[in-house]
């Protein structure tokens, strides 16, 4: 064949050279449709996630993405402002370290004096129970010289 | 076009569905198997692509909604499936797509199932060379005798620019074997 002059579309035709097995077609028509029975049976037991459904899942993550998002911040925004504020309390109780007395007093109701009276003033009882105590105590003499 | 609705609804109804498909196969399988074989090279992928297209074309079958003829519709499950195999190939082996095809190549000359000669090995060399698209629309029209119209609803280009293609790759290739 003369390679100088070589024109595809007019010199002899030119065969792919492919073969295959001998009784291959056959063979192979035979193996697809058994192939495609066993499929047939195996296609009815396959459970089919629809698109619609990846979907979803999709748009639920995008959705709690974007609370996220906005969740975050307003958190720590809010837990900032708590900072604030307790800050400030401990600042005012810092200054207000001067109320005297007059003042408490003046705060003071009816009933909270007589609280006070009552856990104050020593009961007949508790004498009884301080003399008991000092009779019974060994450095009594110690005591009764000071 | 009336023959092809009627043996849709054929393939479609679980009473003449056997015997349909089994048409299909004779239809198609040898043609089918020339075009993959065209692009994998080797002859037992061109058998695992060939199960892939026609399992593909069963299960798919419902979702053919008939706006292309089913002769296109077939070609190009069996062009997607013959590339996608190539590029999976590619991604196990860690190489590009041009080296799976080199190897394919270099494997030819030793294939059983590969009746060349010096001038038919030359051709392929050439051919490889090629892009992508010029290599199908060379294969599809000078080994597998499509018509232009026919390669165009497979490949979904015009016919005019499939016919510039071939006309580069038929240049392209004569040059080659000129000069090699």
């Amino acid at each position: 064949m003369n390679m100088k002059n070589f024109d595809l579309d007019n010199n002899y035709k030119i065969t792919s050279g492919f073969i295959t097995p001998e009784n291959y077609f056959e063979q192979f028509e035979a193996k697809m449709m058994q192939q495609i029975s066993t499929q047939k049976t195996a296609v009815k037991e396959v459970k089919v996630v629809s698109l619609f459904y990846r979907k979803q899942v999709w748009i639920s993550s995008i959705a709690a993405l974007i609370l996220l998002a906005i969740a975050i911040p307003v958190y720590f925004n809010m837990a900032k402002e708590n900072n604030i504020e307790s800050h400030s309390i401990e600042n005012y109780l810092a200054d207000q370290q001067h109320v005297n007395e007059n003042e408490i007093i003046e705060h003071l109701s009816e009933e909270d004096i007589n609280a006070l009276e009552n856990s104050l003033s020593a009961s007949t009882n508790e004498n009884d129970a301080i003399e008991n105590y000092l009779s019974e105590s060994e450095h009594l003499d110690y005591i009764l010289n000071e | 076009m009336q023959d092809e609705k009627i043996f849709i609804t054929e393939l479609l109804n679980p009473n003449t569905q056997n015997e349909a498909f089994k048409k299909l196969l004779h239809l198609y399988q040898k043609p089918l198997y020339n075009h993959v074989r065209g692009i994998v090279l080797d002859h037992e992928d061109a058998n695992d692509v060939l199960q892939n297209t026609f399992i593909k074309v069963h299960s798919h079958l419902k979702t053919f909604k008939g706006d292309s003829k089913l002769f296109s519709w077939i070609y190009r499950i069996a062009t997607n499936e013959s590339i996608t195999f190539i590029q999976q190939r590619a991604k196990k082996q860690g190489i590009s797509n041009e080296e799976v095809k080199e190897k394919a190549l270099n494997k030819l000359e030793s294939d059983v199932y590969f009746d060349g000669d010096e001038i038919q090995l030359k051709l392929q060399k050439a051919l490889a060379l090629l892009p992508e698209k010029q290599q199908l629309v060379f294969k599809m029209k000078y080994f597998e005798e499509l018509k232009y119209e026919e390669i165009s609803e497979i490949l979904g280009t015009s016919v005019g620019a499939l016919k510039a293609s071939y006309h580069i790759a038929v240049k392209k290739i004569e040059d080659f074997l000129k000069t090699n």
